[in-house]
């Protein structure tokens, strides 16, 4: 055994090597065998049983029944559907930019070497560490209509604060700033994106006499899109991936008045409310479908507003 | 990359820093207080939930719903605090959730870093395609595929314990293994030839060439998973229904529904209070760790 194990592993005999790289191969099966084995059992399996699934009727207790695409079709005519998507995509379509452009413009300032910059940049990231669970109530403590602190803020500058959690106009807007409060992720990226940027575009423009603005938009913006469009991406799957936040506000139902009835709440209501895991199959390879789309149209649009180095434009 | 990015800040801080017009100095110290300015504006929209919620916590009741809102709590108790840790139910949602931590954090590191090394050191047919499935899964978000795990779950008549939460995760996570792979990644081939020389056989040089010098990567990945394992929610309460089971996040979604109909607010910060203070202290503690799985990649977000 040991004369296998020391004989040279590039330059031995044919049959040597052979054996030797056989051995290699089995020993790097064993090595990934319990990832395989946990793919098979609790993520390809469980994938393509849920694709099967979108296509049968099952409860609880029940085997399945094939009822062929009449799941899809009653999607499209199930206005809570249309309603928790519209809602979802509204979220999205506020709280991924407002994320960002916070998330940026701290990130900006923060990449001044300043004393104690290091200490605010870690305050700055602690929302990130919460869970949703936790995120949700503190917000709901905050925003509390009557006994909370930013209606009464509000109310020394003159603004009648909203019922923020009891008017269904106003509750979304409650998940929007719980989630642009949590911007330290996309911030802690975007630093790193600056702090990347080569030095000498900034030593040309400084002998250029460029200011801070033209610096910013010629220099700064630019060679940052390729930061952007991986946290853009990301941002807006995690986005439509929103749940926890929905969940505790509304006690679980989407409400005031299923103004937070986001996708994955009204998911969770059809699989685990009523137990019909059929349908709620089909909702959620709907969203999976809708997620990949958006991102392949991001990515689609990232050769119109990206820039790399290497390209020549 | 570390030491090439501080470089280049100090670099581009003297380049940013010499603008024409007024005095160099006048002109930073201005762009300077400036900043701080927007920065400590900023910092009480961060920090003023925080502090919202300690103060209804300190408050007894009766002086928490009152107008106008007093962030001083006078006089001071920790009443809720111990109604929470002695009254609940609390305490041993945090033993669950530890335990669940403890269990998917070493799982991860012992599986992860044994795949990632597969990976990473050893040849093997479909070795590039099976990689590739990794990194594909890393995208697949786990709704997709929750109802039928859940059926799994049940199956195994495992619904309603601990096990049923940990369980997925004992054979490594597509997003661990892939930042361990990229750390082996950098490690010099000729470690393990040189121990293979020394007669070494391939777990040898995994388990005492290889895995002491990803003590960092694995730091990491055990800071990530204590943060993911600890604010999980949507698992836990699909698999979870009696309440000696719950973990913290749980439990806190149960107090927010109220003690007969009401929510109390004191009892209901303090025990949100608690359940932040270890992400928090993580936070402050294992800075370095997290910069370093940022670094990789910032999927986690």
């Amino acid at each position: 055994m040991s004369a296998t194990i020391t004989a040279p592993r590039q330059r031995g005999g044919f049959r040597l090597r052979l054996t030797n790289r056989q051995r290699e191969a089995v020993e790097g099966y064993i090595c990934v065998s319990p990832w395989f084995f946990g793919f098979l059992i609790f993520t390809a399996g469980p994938m393509l049983a849920a694709l099967g699934l979108s296509f049968t009727e099952l409860r609880l207790n029940t085997m399945p029944k094939f009822v062929g695409f009449s799941n899809y079709a009653a999607m499209a005519k199930d206005p809570l559907f249309w309603h928790s998507l519209a809602v979802t995509v509204r979220y999205t379509a506020v709280s991924v930019p407002l994320r960002l452009v916070l998330a940026l413009a701290v990130a900006l300032l923060m990449t001044r070497s300043l004393r104690g910059i290091f200490a605010l940049r870690t305050v700055y990231y602690l929302p990130a560490v919460l869970g949703g669970v936790p995120i949700a109530l503190l917000w709901m403590w905050v925003l509390r209509d009557d006994y909370g602190i930013l209606n009464y803020l509000l109310g020394v500058v003159g603004i009648h604060g909203p019922r923020w959690l009891d008017d269904p106009s106003w509750a979304p807007w409650s998940l929007v700033m719980m989630s642009a409060w949590n911007f330290g992720m996309p911030m802690v990226i975007f630093i790193a994106g600056l702090q990347n940027i080569p030095a000498q575009f900034y030593e040309a423009a400084a002998i250029d006499g460029a200011g801070a603005w033209p610096r910013l938009r010629h220099i700064t913006l630019p060679l940052l899109t390729p930061t952007t469009l991986f946290l853009l991406v990301s941002q807006v799957i995690a986005s439509f991936q929103v749940f926890d936040i929905a969940f505790i506000i509304s006690r679980g139902d989407g409400g005031p008045v299923r103004s937070t009835l986001v996708y994955l709440l009204y998911f969770y209501r059809q699989g685990f409310g009523y137990f019909r895991f059929g349908y709620a199959s089909a909702l959620v390879l709907v969203l999976l479908l809708i997620i990949l789309a958006l991102t392949a149209l991001i990515f689609r649009s990232s050769s119109l507003w990206v820039f790399y180095e290497s390209e020549v434009r | 990359m570390v030491g090439r990015s501080a470089g280049l800040r100090s670099m581009r801080a003297r380049v940013t820093r010499g603008r024409p017009g007024l005095g160099r100095t006048g002109q930073r110290r201005l762009g300077d207080a400036v900043t701080y300015a927007i920065l400590l504006v900023g910092l009480t929209f961060t920090l003023l939930p925080f502090v919202w919620m300690l103060s209804a916590s300190l408050k007894p009741e009766g002086k928490i719903l009152v107008f106008p809102p007093r962030l001083w709590p006078d006089p001071w108790t920790w009443e809720n605090y111990r109604y929470v840790l002695q009254q609940t139910l609390f305490p041993r949602w945090v033993i669950n959730s530890l335990l669940i931590c403890c269990i998917t954090i070493s799982a991860h590191l012992i599986s992860g870093s044994l795949v990632a090394f597969g990976f990473a050191r050893l040849r093997f047919p479909g070795r590039d395609v099976l990689f590739m499935i990794v990194l594909s899964t890393m995208m697949i978000p786990f709704q997709a595929y929750m109802i039928p795990r859940f059926k799994i779950i049940q199956w195994l008549g495992l619904l309603n314990t601990l096990l049923a939460v940990v369980l997925p995760y004992l054979f490594g996570s597509p997003f661990y293994i892939f930042l361990i792979r990229q750390y082996f990644m950098t490690l010099p081939l000729e470690l393990d030839d040189a121990a293979r020389i020394d007669g070494c056989n391939t777990f040898q040089i995994y388990l005492r060439i290889l895995l002491p010098l990803t003590k960092p990567i694995l730091a990491t990945v055990a800071v990530l998973e204590f943060l993911a394992a600890w604010n999980s929610f949507l698992e836990p309460l699909i698999y979870l229904n009696s309440m000696e089971n719950y973990t913290v996040s749980l439990g806190l979604s149960l107090f927010r529904q109220g003690w007969g109909g009401m929510i109390h607010w004191g009892p209901l910060m303090a025990s949100t209070a608690l359940s932040a203070l270890p992400p928090l202290i993580v936070c402050f503690a294992a800075q370095k760790q997290l910069a370093g799985g940022i670094a990789v990649t910032g999927i986690r977000g």
